[in-house]
């Protein structure tokens, strides 16, 4: 016999919460964030040098 | 190839007489990594202080230290012998073998990274404070067969423990085996923090650690000189390993283990201080979870500071017993002896509260502010996932009081990068605690790329860091021209080597690099820190006395009273240098 509630608990915990879909979006922003500040400050003035050079 | 065989024999009887030291402190290790960095941990500590000890009696001779070779060879055949017959192909590596394909990933990170430094570290020496003391001293200490102070110099009377092999190795006329200590010891760094992260909590999250801390570029562009910093972070961090072996297994001879290890750090420089400072706050920290009795928690301390004081006084000592001062040239007000330095005002770039909460942004955007290293941009890339830390844990709480109280005080202090290595170890083992901790939460697929992203990006920063020595290493160049193109003093010390008696005297003016120079060379900005007599007065002294002596000038350095000199006579030599980065500066050498 199908047990209703059970597969009423399981779809429960398959649901992706609010948290679980910001969380990884705020996480990679910031990084992404990170990498191009990053790479403005430091490796877009020591390509250019190496260009003048 | 001389110098490899020269600096595996060290390696060796390093591990073998640590070894047996060991078991003195500890009953049993978990791994053989772990006894293999405990037992190196030692064994350096004890060749490291027989140098010191033969030079400081004055018997730094060739002769004297084969014999202390060769005596230490013997001791540590044994427990070499029995490292050997542990290893079984493949158990013993199994720890190698990553999972999935970002483990394998991160695996050939960890082994491509230290084999591209390998060639650095075995290239001519073009670092600044390598080349003006680290390996300039030690050459100076071999060539006049013992250890001590210096005229004219301010560093000779530092903690020197770094330096020992460095002597060492340029007794035994071999620079590579001096400069391989240093990476060997960046080795060691990276191969303590795998061990402590698979011991305390898993193999995948070692990995990454230990991954990131290769990969960070202050880190592999460190291990490429004959600096002491990775020396430093390496003791500094088997201190914390030992000190939370100790809180999991409550034997004293891991404390004791704990403070010796803190003492070799200070040994080695004394901005180890934090990391001792730190432990203390590991250690009450424990006892406050374990609710000790206050007389024990002040024995627990007692033995902690007492080993670190037996492995590191020595050097302290002999500074405050030749000069005064413990800690000569600073704390000049408190002890007479030294001078005002201003080295923190060229680091950093705030000083208030509000500059420690911005750490991590400043230290990775503004690189060039905090001494020229670099964290590398992972760090901040992925700071924010130290909110995934399971706080609840115990040993996150120990890493993580230990890691705050280190960066407070360094911040405090001088915030130099390569002062605070043994932080890179423990933030990147943070970072990778809380990657894994997100990860088991949320999946993180897209910043796991991004994430293997910086990695390669990391590698290709040590790529371009090393290209130069391994066309010197593969023959396409020639030492003499990696040098010219490389280190600004070398045509300049080329030109005096060649055309200067070898009795000349050569007072350096505006310039602090001396290890290339073959003569006895005497830094002008030193003098006029040591002595009220009049240099010129000096230098005619010495030419009366019939001493060749010449005056090698930087004209990008104002203050000195050389300009009659300069004004009135014809240079021998003028030569125009790269500096710095975008800087240039003329060379010009007179002879009095």
């Amino acid at each position: 016999m199908v047990d209703h509630k059970k597969i009423q608990d399981w779809s429960k915990d398959m649901e992706i919460s609010v948290l679980d879909r910001v969380v990884p979006i705020v996480l990679s922003i910031w990084a992404i964030l990170v990498i191009v500040v990053y790479a403005a400050a430091f490796i877009y003035p020591r390509i250019i040098s190496l260009i003048k050079r | 190839m001389k110098d490899i065989l020269l600096f595996t024999l060290i390696v060796f009887m390093a591990y073998g007489l640590g070894r047996r030291a060991l078991s003195l402190f500890a009953k049993e290790t978990e791994s053989l990594l772990e006894d293999i960095v405990f037992s190196s941990a030692i064994g350096f500590a004890l060749l490291g202080y027989l140098v010191y000890g033969i030079g400081s009696l004055g018997f730094l001779y060739k002769g004297p230290v084969l014999i202390l070779f060769v005596v230490c060879a013997f001791a540590a055949a044994g427990p070499f012998c029995r490292l050997v017959r542990r290893l079984t192909f493949p158990r013993s590596f199994n720890w190698l073998s990553g999972e999935g394909t970002f483990d394998r990933f991160l695996l050939g990170i960890l082994i491509f990274i230290p084999v591209l430094s390998l060639f650095g570290a075995m290239a001519p020496e073009i670092g600044n404070d390598a080349l003006a003391y680290h390996l300039d001293h030690s050459k100076i200490f071999a060539g006049r067969h013992s250890i001590g102070f210096i005229p004219f110099t301010r560093e000779s009377l530092w903690p020197y423990f770094g330096q020992m092999f460095f002597t060492a190795g340029l007794l035994l006329e071999s620079v590579t085996a001096a400069k391989l200590s240093h990476y060997f010891f960046g080795i060691l760094l990276i191969l303590s923090v795998f061990s402590f992260t698979r011991r305390f909590f898993s193999k995948k999250k070692a990995l990454l650690a230990a991954a990131l801390l290769a990969s960070s570029p202050g880190i592999f562009t460190q291990m490429t000189y004959a600096y002491v910093d990775l020396t430093q972070g390496f003791y500094s961090f088997m201190a914390l390993y030992a000190i939370m072996l100790w809180v999991k297994r409550e034997q004293l001879g891991l404390l004791a283990l704990s403070g010796l290890f803190a003492g070799i750090a200070l040994s080695v420089k004394l901005m180890s201080g934090m990391a001792l400072i730190a432990l203390v706050f590991v250690v009450l920290l424990s006892d406050l979870h374990k609710k000790t009795q206050a007389k024990k928690v002040f024995a627990q301390l007692f033995v902690l500071g007492l080993f670190a004081f037996a492995a590191g006084f020595v050097w302290y000592l002999r500074s405050y017993l030749v000069l005064g001062n413990p800690v000569y040239p600073f704390l000049h007000n408190i002890f007479g002896s030294g001078w005002e330095t201003h080295l923190k005002d060229y680091v950093g770039t705030r000083t208030d509260l509000l500059g420690f909460f911005l750490l991590p942004w400043d230290m990775v955007i503004h690189v060039d502010s905090f001494g020229g290293e670099q964290i590398g941009v992972i760090f901040l890339a992925f700071f924010p996932l130290l909110i995934f830390l399971p706080r609840h844990e115990k040993n996150i709480q120990y890493l993580f009081c230990f890691f705050i109280i280190h960066a407070i005080i360094w911040y405090i202090v001088n915030p130099m990068l390569r002062y605070t290595f043994v932080n890179f170890a423990v933030a990147f083992i943070l970072i990778s605690l809380g990657f894994y901790g997100a990860s088991e939460k949320y999946g993180l697929v897209f910043l796991k790329k991004l994430l293997a992203g910086c990695v390669i990006f990391n590698f290709l920063l040590c790529v371009y860091h090393n290209y130069d020595t391994v066309a010197l290493a593969l023959g396409v160049t020639t030492r003499d021209e990696y040098l010219a193109r490389n280190e600004r003093t070398f045509p300049v010390a080329d030109f005096v080597n060649k055309n200067t008696p070898s009795d000349s005297v050569i007072v350096l003016v505006g310039e602090s690099r001396g290890f290339y120079f073959n003569r006895q060379v005497l830094q002008y900005g030193m003098w006029e820190h040591q002595t009220d007599k009049n240099i010129l007065s000096y230098l005619r002294e010495l030419t009366s006395r019939s001493v060749p002596t010449y005056i090698l000038y930087r004209d990008d350095y104002d203050i000195h009273p050389f300009g009659p000199i300069i004004d009135e006579r014809d240079p021998l030599m003028v030569l125009e240098r790269k500096v710095e980065r975008g800087k240039r500066a003329t060379y010009y050498l007179f002879r009095i």
